[in-house]
């Protein structure tokens, strides 16, 4: 037989083929063992290496990152000779380079642990000659990771599920869905190597939801807590819990802004300043606990219904982004199984408003990092930039404008005539249509549609029969507005609203005819 | 004696707490696809625009976009249904991960130096828009001491000259090759015995795709 090389043995078009003369008998059944696929260390031509030699690869990434290593090559014993490294693994589209590590087993070969000897600076050589002397790899003094006492391996992350990951002091944070109160992370500026050693529990068994960067600090937000890591590297992280008395179970509502977490759970929107939660406002407290006014006070094409929060699921679908002047949810309102309605809350003057409502359906969010543009993904497909104020319209369609005011009520205790409603407005040719509701709801009446070129006065004289007797009333302005800006300006701008009217003098029952 | 009065800023934005009749003036009921100015009027809200003009969908058909990445300095990432887009630009996704979001779970994401790492179906994933790709990275394979075997068995009736008649690992660098022959016989008529049987088997190495030798058993 031949001797063989191991680049002979490595060739595709190695191998063994039978023959069998067995005369009638039954047919021979074979099998067959291959050598799986792996790098094989022989003998090399004349050099410098004189010992016992094994030998371990790793992959290196295109940021610096170094793979977990092989296991070990075949023992090689070598005389004045280089180690030659035959079928070298390709790494996968991350690979930029490859390491090589040497070990020595002989007598008077100082290599106790794996050095680095060398590097194939691409991911396409399979060969490597090591000629280099074990002085010369000591001296350089590269270990493979996990080789000193107190180092760990690169180990991957294998099978283990995980969610919710956050860069962090050059560390990828991830949330253990195996054990969802387990928080694991990576070596520095590796976020492919897990050193088992690299985990922590967070509190009782309750699920956490979200990781932020934040403050320097690790923010750690639970269903009923929330939880800080400080420190900046693993001789110095201390976990801590927060005084805040919330969390939430809606992982994509929370948004990091550079000095406050926003968040929403099921009983409102609520701040998080680093030490402790408060309510975001106020103002939506009955909303959240589900008191709807649509259709009874308050009226419009879509009202405005409250968020599902009765679904142990349909919340956690919730998303929001942000910047630093607005918060932006999506939610399903309630009784809907998917994100259908968007608010916008302001967080530098605290009012809300919200937009569209219905098909698309909001399904996600995401925030441009650099210029604060607020971006939505719908469940038609399609990617929207929003609140772009040069953009024409609703993603093709008209825009639904619909204001109705609070229920005014000019002189407390009185009944009201009232006679018109003037509006200074500007609607650029377009047409809006105006409506009363009388004594919180119970009765209201459409009026003319408006519509004006350039700033002007319009006045709308009322006549429904409790006009004349009210005690408060809500006009609202709605029309389908297409296109919704022009120029980078807004179509519609509404400027103020004149009640014309009269106090009706009460008469005392006194008994007296 | 006709009266009027004038409201003219609009500046508070939606209550929805206190009683409708209860408001501030300056806030409102219903306040959609409205923007109020700093000055306390009352304008339309911007518009939103469709950044693709194709709609996006997995294999199956799914449109559901149910999550979204977008840093202009790298690129953005986009799970819609069961798949995962991404492209440097948000109008030129393109499906780079099929099939892997049975659920269509919402992706969480981070932001990382030429990175962004997020989970797709609980399992965790990588981008730098060019690779997107398991963080799980599976390390160089070592032969001979390292390494396991493949095998593969089958009737060598249905080879020929130039296999085994099945599949082995068609790898480029494998390490070595070695195989084990059965020959069970079984007689079930003819004379009990004496019954002689001869099983000849010849073993060529192929090495270089020519014979470097030949075994007979």
């Amino acid at each position: 037989m031949p001797t063989l090389t191991p680049a002979q043995v490595n060739a595709s078009n190695f191998g063994v083929v039978y023959s069998a003369n067995h005369g009638v008998l039954s047919t021979p059944f074979v099998t067959a063992y291959q050598q799986t696929v792996g790098f094989v260390a022989g003998t090399g031509t004349a050099g410098t290496l004189t010992g016992t030699y094994t030998w371990k690869l790793t992959f290196v990434g295109t940021n610096g990152e170094e793979s977990d290593a092989s296991l070990p090559s075949s023992t090689i014993i070598l005389s004045t000779q280089q180690g030659t490294l035959t079928g070298i693994p390709l790494g996968d589209g991350r690979t930029a380079s490859r390491n090589i590590y040497r070990k020595g087993f002989a007598t008077g070969t100082p290599l106790t642990l794996y050095y680095l000897v060398g590097s194939i600076p691409d991911n396409t050589t399979t060969v490597y000659s090591d000629n280099l002397t074990d002085i010369a790899a000591i001296t350089a003094g590269t270990i493979l990771a996990g080789d000193v006492p107190g180092d760990f391996p690169n180990s991957r992350l294998s099978n283990l599920q995980v969610r919710f990951p956050v860069y962090h002091y050059d560390r990828v944070f991830w949330v253990n869905q195996n054990q969802p109160n387990q928080v694991i992370w990576s070596k520095p500026l590796d976020g492919f190597a897990y050193p088992v050693v690299n985990f922590f529990n967070v509190g009782d068994s309750k699920p956490i939801v979200r990781l932020i960067s934040i403050f320097g600090e690790l923010i750690i937000i639970k269903t009923d807590s929330i939880w800080r890591l400080t420190g900046t590297d693993e001789t110095s992280f201390d976990l801590t819990q927060t005084p805040s008395a919330v969390g939430t179970d809606m992982p994509f509502t929370i948004v990091a802004l550079p000095d406050k977490i926003l968040f929403a759970n099921r009983w409102g929107l609520w701040v998080f300043n680093g030490y402790t939660s408060q309510p975001l406002t106020t103002k939506l407290d009955l909303w959240f606990k589900q008191d709807d006014r649509t259709n009874e006070e308050l009226f419009g094409v879509n009202g405005f219904h409250p968020p599902e929060v009765a679904s142990p699921t349909v919340p956690q679908n919730f998303d929001a982004t942000g910047n630093s002047e607005k918060y932006y949810l999506s939610y399903a309102e309630a009784g809907q199984t998917a994100n259908n309605a968007l608010l916008v809350f302001d967080v530098k003057h605290g009012n809300i408003t919200k937009r569209q409502t219905g098909i698309p359906l909001p399904l996600s969010l995401a925030v441009d990092p650099v210029t604060g543009f607020v971006y939505m993904g719908d469940n038609t497909g399609f990617v929207s930039l929003l609140d772009d104020w040069n953009g024409a319209n609703s993603g093709g369609a008209a825009t639904n404008f619909d204001f109705q005011s609070g229920y005014v009520d000019l002189q407390r205790g009185s009944n009201k005539s009232l006679w018109a409603l003037e509006f200074l407005l500007d609607t650029d040719g377009q047409s809006l249509t105006p409506s009363v509701y009388y004594d919180s709801g119970t009765a209201g009446e459409t009026l003319a549609p408006l519509s004006t070129v350039g700033l002007q006065r319009v006045v709308r004289p009322v006549q429904a029969t409790n006009s004349r007797k009210m005690q408060n009333f809500s006009w609202r302005l709605n029309g389908s507005i297409n296109p919704v800006n022009k120029s980078g300006q807004p179509q519609i701008q509404i400027v103020h609203v004149k009640a014309l009217y009269d106090i009706r003098t009460g008469r005392a029952r006194t008994g007296q005819t | 004696m006709a009266q009027e009065q004038t409201f003219s800023d609009y500046s508070g934005g939606m209550n929805a707490l206190a009683a409708v009749d209860k408001l501030d003036p300056k806030e409102c009921l219903l306040a959609e696809n409205v923007r109020l100015d700093e000055t306390g009027n009352i304008a339309s809200a911007g518009a939103f625009t469709q950044q693709n003009t194709s709609a996006y969908a997995d294999s199956l058909g799914n449109k559901n976009a149910h999550s979204l990445y977008w840093n202009p300095s790298l690129g953005g990432v986009a799970g819609v249904g069961q798949d995962v887009f991404q492209a440097t630009q948000l109008g030129s996704f393109v499906s780079s991960l099929a099939g892997k979001n049975t659920a269509q779970q919402k992706m969480s994401f981070a932001s990382a130096p030429n990175r962004v790492y997020f989970d797709v179906g609980s399992v965790g994933y990588w981008s730098d828009m060019t690779n997107l790709l398991l963080v799980d990275w599976v390390p160089p394979s070592a032969g001979a001491a390292g390494g396991g075997f493949n095998s593969a068995a089958g009737n060598f009736s249905a080879g020929t000259s130039s296999n085994y008649g099945f599949s082995l690992s068609t790898a480029t660098n494998l390490g070595g090759i070695s195989s084990t022959i059965i020959c069970t016989n079984i007689v079930t008529a003819g004379p009990k015995f004496p019954v002689t049987v001869t099983l000849t088997v010849n073993a060529s190495l192929i090495v270089g795709g020519v014979i470097a030798g030949t075994g007979t058993s």
